[in-house]
């Protein structure tokens, strides 16, 4: 399995037009549903608020990467949306966001090692700072598969 | 100087990755040897060795929860910081450690 497994043109939205982080996160956590990765919307929400609480996760430069660790997880998975309009979020700089990566994992994650494991490769590619920019300014799902998979 | 460090956070799914990303550039960038363990959702990965923390100048600890096999570090220099503080201004942070080791006379 690649990046481009999981991070496929289904899973990354542009231009998505929501109010606020509420918007956002039922967005994106619609799109985990839609793709087979969580069965439960309102529990994954539930849990994902939970995290929420837990830290900030707006890390900076326009990004946010809000994740749920939940039993409504089928596979761990992201889901990518950026946003027509910033929205305010706690921030670790206090900026907007505009950009919103959605991580979720199971309770149990017995046998999604593999999956895991990309994830943390997307991960790690938020902290390049240029990279995050190109993204930010993608025009499309395939455009931001290919800069986040190259 | 020689760092090695370890990243771990809540979850264990994204910040632990990119603070581990972000400590690795930005020690490198200032011209320090670096190696960084993470402890997340897949266990322990790139874990650091009886050597490297034997070799290693001082111990960063950015971590926002409990890590497996402190008792390694026992007797090092360590600066423990959360995850937010590296992911937010990694450069910053170094310098920090800069300022601090030199008063220990390491470069």
């Amino acid at each position: 399995m690649e990046l481009r497994d999981v991070l496929t043109p289904q899973m990354v939205h542009t231009g998505v037009d929501v109010a606020d982080k509420d918007g956002a996160i039922r967005y994106l956590a619609r799109v985990l549903v839609d793709a087979g990765y969580v069965d439960d919307l309102e529990a994954f929400v539930a849990d994902v608020y939970l995290r929420e609480t837990e830290g900030i996760t707006g890390i900076g430069g326009g990004i946010a990467i809000p994740h749920g660790k939940s039993a409504s997880v089928t596979v761990p998975a992201v889901a990518v949306a950026t946003l027509a309009h910033p929205i305010a979020w706690e921030t670790l700089d206090g900026g907007d966001v505009d950009a919103v990566f959605l991580f979720c994992a199971g309770d149990s994650n017995e046998g999604a090692r593999e999956h895991l494991v990309l994830l943390s490769k997307v991960a790690t590619k938020l902290a390049d700072d240029d990279l995050v920019v190109q993204v930010r300014h993608a025009q499309s799902p395939e455009e931001i598969v290919r800069l986040m998979c190259g | 100087m020689n760092i090695v460090a370890v990243a771990a956070c809540t979850t264990g799914l994204a910040h632990t990755y990119i603070a581990r990303e972000k400590l690795v550039k930005a020690a490198e960038a200032r011209g320090h040897t670096i190696k960084c363990e993470t402890q997340g959702s897949i266990g322990i990965e790139n874990e650091l060795t009886a050597d490297d923390v034997a070799a290693a100048d001082i111990v960063v600890l950015a971590i926002d929860v409990a890590i497996d096999k402190m008792e390694r570090f026992q007797g090092k220099p360590t600066v423990k910081v959360g995850t937010s503080e590296v992911v937010k201004n990694p450069t910053a942070f170094i310098q920090k450690i800069e300022r601090a080791m030199a008063k220990r006379g390491v470069k």
